[in-house]
């Protein structure tokens, strides 16, 4: 497709497309950006992940130049474009609310950023009918139609054809399903990975969505509070957590504080073997995915093995969520309904947990928090 | 039963006569106030009255054809170029002013400068059109064409302010931003994005302002004197210094019917441009 095709805009010995350099953003005496420092790669899908109010949606309108930073650097296709307005810098970007016009046709809303541009008109139709085939919408059907003619996941669709005719170095997405119902949601997420795949531009997604983010991005960057907890791969973020709110923000965990003495962190319910290289005689906090523990026969012979009284059974067709009471802690263990005892166990029974030192997504230092 | 369920029980029976007590006043109002004076014109415009208002039942249609003399007929185009000049000229000061607390100005500031634009309006229309007699005196300015125009405009500023100031205020700013992305300017952006999006505003101001000033005969008279005749002061002139009703009232019955094809022609244009 022609999109492949045509790249003579990326210099090709510029391997980061995009490098964000202690970004710092106050919004009043709200610190939004706290010196940020990433760099997402050419064709990568890079998201950036964290609650709302997190500062995600600052750093991505940094990166458009919506917004100025305070302090730093945005580098662009290895230049610097801090002091550039968006209007002159090479990006693309689909709106929270798509903001596609509402006084103009679909064309002719993916037609806008090529005339300013100065396009022939026949190479700018050619164009826009790329791209709406590239979105999976027949231009026969759709070029003419107005935006408030359109269901919510085609204008989407639109809204990323738009911003990516032009050509982007870089295409910047702000939460672009948050609108959508669920099932539209989930195909929309294959869709925008599929189309990634297929103009290769570098993508930086925006969302609060850690499921989102774990299917669609190459990488993830984690915020919290202004600053980037964690990146790396959807792999890395979920089982080598880096910090207690990214154990606790991607995916469920379990947590158990306790000091750490040779190896062995003294639990509440007893003592626990660990896998970390923090020095003894720490007050540490352990992290334990719920589908790490194992249950009944499958427990035994496992490093630590505790047992509890089931409080709670929650079916959920794949899985069984089961509560159970450790002492004076609740932990809560996925058990996979083909596990042989998994039609077994009752609400009140005793029941056998375990798992080996490794299994934890992590171990944290509590004055690290 | 208590009184509300036999008054609900009630107008559910009787719903005619519930609808009639509540159209009732406000149709014989109108009946009375409204339509038998505009009656009342058309029966003068075609001469089935005579002096001392008794009735004559002569058809005529000469009032119609007095009315529609060479001379008058200019009286008719001076009053619509100069309500076009009032429309254009208050649609340039009202613009960036609407504009510029939509847009621009930050939130909490918005109510208090809206009303800041209202304040100068609350003093009386008379009081405030002798206040500008004062200022043309002292620019010798006083019965010019200018002085018309610039009390025209000062006088509808606000009924193009409010409409735009509405309208802009709707403008989703996410709009001009995707524009910006897109590769287009501030300056590009305001022609390709924020004034067409804008165009209900203007014409709902451009209805408020323009229909009033085509009659509009305070301001020609006070400001512009005897230089400056408008289809206004026209009939005011012929009702009240030559006491000639018929032709007065043939004049103001032509004169609804131009403003009311003017205004379905318009209104027509900007169904199409309707978003």
């Amino acid at each position: 497709m022609e999109m492949m095709e045509k790249a003579e805009y990326i210099t090709p010995e510029v391997e980061d497309m995009v490098v964000l350099r202690n970004i710092v953003k106050r919004f009043g005496k709200v610190v939004a950006s706290d010196h940020v420092n990433i760099e997402i790669k050419r064709n990568e899908f890079f998201s950036l992940l964290g609650p709302s109010g997190s500062g995600k949606t600052t750093l991505l309108r940094i990166i458009a130049g919506l917004e100025k930073p305070d302090e730093g650097v945005v580098i662009l296709e290895g230049k610097d474009v801090t002091n550039l307005p968006p209007y002159k810098r090479n990006i693309g970007m689909v709106f929270q609310h798509l903001a596609l016009f509402p006084h103009m046709t679909v064309f002719e809303n993916i037609a806008y950023g090529l005339r300013l541009r100065k396009f022939p008109e026949d190479e700018i139709k050619r164009r826009v009918y790329d791209a709406l085939e590239l979105v999976k919408m027949p231009p026969e059907t759709f070029a003419e139609r107005k935006p408030s003619q359109l269901s919510g996941g085609q204008q989407q669709r639109v809204a990323i054809a738009r911003a990516l005719v032009t050509q982007p170095a870089v295409l910047l997405l702000d939460e672009p399903l948050g609108a959508l119902d669920l099932k539209i949601r989930q195909h929309m997420m294959l869709e925008l990975k599929r189309i990634q795949r297929t103009v290769g531009t570098t993508f930086v997604y925006v969302t609060h969505d850690q499921g989102e983010a774990l299917v669609m991005s190459d990488r993830i960057a984690v915020i919290h509070e202004g600053r980037v907890e964690q990146v790396g791969s959807p792999y890395e973020v979920y089982e080598k957590p880096r910090t207690k709110f990214v154990a606790n923000f991607i995916g469920e965990a379990n947590f158990f504080e306790g000091t750490l003495r040779d190896g062995t962190v003294e639990t509440s319910f007893g003592a626990v073997k660990v896998a970390t290289d923090i020095p003894s005689g720490r007050r540490v906090v352990v992290s334990l995915r719920p589908e790490r523990i194992r249950v009944g026969k499958a427990a035994e012979g496992a490093e630590n093995v505790f047992e509890g009284k089931i409080r709670e059974i929650v079916y959920k067709g794949d899985i069984l969520i089961v509560m159970v009471a450790l002492d004076d802690i609740e932990i809560k263990v996925n058990v996979p309904a083909t596990h042989p005892e998994a039609r077994k166990l009752r609400e009140g029974d005793i029941i056998r947990v375990g798992w080996d030192s490794g299994d934890e997504a992590g171990v944290f230092e509590l004055e690290a928090e | 039963m208590s009184w509300m369920e036999s008054l609900i029980d009630f107008v559910r029976k009787y719903k005619l006569l519930v609808a009639l007590l509540v159209l009732g006043p406000p149709l014989i109002y109108l009946t009375v106030y409204f339509f038998a004076p505009f009656l009342i014109t058309i029966l003068y415009s075609f001469g089935f009255i005579g002096r001392r208002g008794v009735v004559t039942w002569e058809f005529t249609i000469k009032y119609y054809q007095q009315a529609l003399r060479w001379v008058y007929l200019k009286v008719f185009y001076n009053s619509v170029v100069l309500a076009a000049i009032t429309t254009v000229g208050s649609i340039l000061m009202a613009y960036p002013v609407a504009y510029f607390i939509a847009v621009k100005a930050p939130k909490k500031w918005k109510n208090l400068l809206v009303v800041s634009v209202m304040v100068p309006y609350w003093v009386d229309f008379l009081l405030r059109t002798y206040a500008l007699m004062n200022i043309f005196t002292m620019m010798k300015m006083m019965f010019t064409y200018e002085a018309v125009v610039i009390g025209m405009i000062y006088d509808y500023l606000p009924f193009m302010v409010l409409p735009l100031y509405a309208n802009l205020e709707k403008l989703d700013k996410s709009l001009l931003e995707a524009s910006y992305t897109l590769g287009a300017s501030p300056f590009k952006t305001f022609l390709k994005v924020t004034l067409p999006l804008s165009k209900p505003g203007i014409a709902s101001g451009t209805i408020l302002v323009f229909v009033p000033a085509i009659g509009e005969f305070i301001v020609p008279s006070m400001l512009g004197g005897v230089s400056v005749t408008t289809i206004g002061t026209l009939t005011w002139d012929l009702f009240l210094k030559f006491h000639n009703w018929w032709r007065g009232a043939a004049l103001s019955i032509l004169y609804i019917a131009v403003v009311l094809i003017t205004l379905i022609i318009y209104m027509r244009k900007v169904g199409e441009l309707e978003i």
